[in-house]
């Protein structure tokens, strides 16, 4: 199988993630933080050395503030739940996904918050200006996607912040952690919500979320720390004030070295190699009368994620011969972010999505163009 | 003040005992982790123990890293007496 649906979630995963992810069940999976033991210790260490490693590879001075979470949209409904408040508004921009979309429209009808979904260009691109003229005195909060996942467009996350220095920026990493260099000081984020599954390599289940100093959420869950037992309200400090409850140790272990994979090869090596497939497979669909190619069209201003469409053929249906006589793995439709489609212009049918990783090879890449003209000459 | 002298420090969670240990070996003061003795302390389970001349240093290092501690302990044989961070 020619796996490209990378942006869904990451396979394979380098081994040392699932290695990692059994010799903590057997070896250290005691509840960190919640007994005295040497088992519970060991689990203790396991969780900071994996919380001390995620930060570190975002730049984050103070790892207590990095919680984990089940995942990017656990991690943003915290943020968006924690954060906003009756009357506060919001501005994001027309490629985010449902878990950013979905919670902001639950929160305007349940606590008449309101939002403006700054509107990006046909290719995916959003001007920083425009962020800047949708503000309001009641502006709380802007989220911003670093990249978009139906099209692999970079998002000016940077240039909107020097734009809007008082107000928290929320970045959501769903598609960049491990794929674009994060310095959430350099970047000037103030909220980052990731997912560990995807390109960072982690197992499902895993997905963290960094406060910068001086910005305090209310917690989503309550529950079960190991701190503050004797009291009824939940710790005000972190990591405990946003992490109720048993975490996922085995998940975060792999997540660990889902990292350390990623800091012995480079990210600038793995960025480079996914922009060489990036280019080889815009270049090789370039040029075909039938064939559309939806977003930047550029490796240097997208991730490798490539949306592209066939006239006259359901996305569905060519994603089904992809996968049927060609093994190729890729997804297709509206990518659970319907407003990014109409801002492509690709709404209501969608695109096939194409996604890669660095463990894709230029052959596979090739293997990928040739099934996609052979389907768009009507030879399948 | 002794040699022999024994505290236990109390912080909030895990988190911040597995920071010391990680800071106090950065700077070469030994302490012990050790499961929290039942008479000062019902909540997190572990606790740092330090000999009495490591005690400046170490109080020094949570202020310059930022470390939240609840409560210092002087250890007597069985007895605990909080005694003041200063």
């Amino acid at each position: 199988m020619i796996y490209l649906d990378n942006a869904a979630t990451t396979f394979p995963k380098p081994d040392a993630v699932w290695e990692a992810v059994i010799s903590c069940g057997r070896e250290k999976c005691g509840n960190p933080g919640r007994s005295g033991h040497r088992l519970a210790a060991a689990a203790a260490r396991e969780l900071f050395a994996a919380r001390e490693a995620v930060a570190g590879f975002f730049h984050i001075a103070d790892s207590s503030r990095l919680i984990f979470t089940a995942n990017a949209t656990s991690a943003l409904n915290t943020a968006l739940y924690g954060l906003l408040k009756e009357g506060d508004h919001v501005v994001t921009s027309s490629l985010e996904h449902n878990s950013v979309m979905r919670p902001l429209h639950a929160l305007r009808q349940r606590l008449g918050i309101e939002f403006t979904a700054v509107s990006c260009s046909p290719r995916g691109e959003l001007d920083p200006a425009d962020v800047q003229k949708a503000l309001r005195p009641e502006t709380r909060l802007v989220v911003l996607t670093h990249a978009s996942n139906v099209c692999g467009a970079i998002l000016p996350v940077r240039e909107a912040k020097a734009l809007l220095p008082e107000i928290p920026l929320l970045v959501d990493a769903a598609q960049t952690a491990g794929v674009l260099p994060i310095d959430v000081q350099e970047l000037g984020i103030d909220l980052l919500a990731f997912s560990g599954h995807k390109g960072l390599f982690g197992p499902m289940g895993t997905g963290g979320l960094y406060t910068a100093p001086g910005l305090q959420l209310a917690p989503l869950l309550q529950g079960g720390t190991g701190s503050r037992s004797e009291r009824l309200e939940q710790p005000a400090f972190l990591p405990d004030l946003l992490e109720a409850g048993t975490p996922n140790l085995p998940g975060l272990s792999g997540l660990r070295a889902g990292v350390e994979f990623l800091a012995q090869q480079g990210i600038a090596t793995i960025r480079d190699h996914e922009m060489r497939l990036t280019r080889l497979l815009l270049d090789g669909l370039a040029g075909h009368d039938r064939i559309r190619i939806h977003g930047p069209a550029d490796p240097e201003r997208q991730t490798a994620v490539i949306s592209v469409t066939l006239d006259g053929r359901d996305p569905g249906e060519i994603a089904r011969t992809l996968d049927r006589e060609f093994s190729i793995a890729c997804r297709a439709s509206l990518h659970c972010a319907p407003l990014a489609h109409q801002t492509l212009g690709t709404y209501p049918q969608g695109t096939v999505r194409l996604s890669m990783s660095v463990f894709n090879t230029e052959e596979e890449i090739q293997e990928a163009v040739r099934a996609l003209r052979a389907i768009a000459e009507g030879n399948l | 003040m002794t040699e022999e002298t024994a505290y236990v420090l109390i912080l909030p969670s895990i988190h911040y005992v597995l920071k010391v240990e990680k800071e106090a070996k950065a700077r070469s003061i030994p302490i012990e982790l050790i499961p929290t003795p039942r008479q000062i302390s019902t909540d997190c389970g572990m606790a740092v123990e330090l000999r009495g001349d490591h005690r400046e240093p170490l109080l020094r290092m949570l202020l310059e890293k930022d470390i939240p501690a609840e409560a210092l302990f002087r250890r007597s044989e069985k007895e605990f007496e909080e005694v003041p961070f200063k």
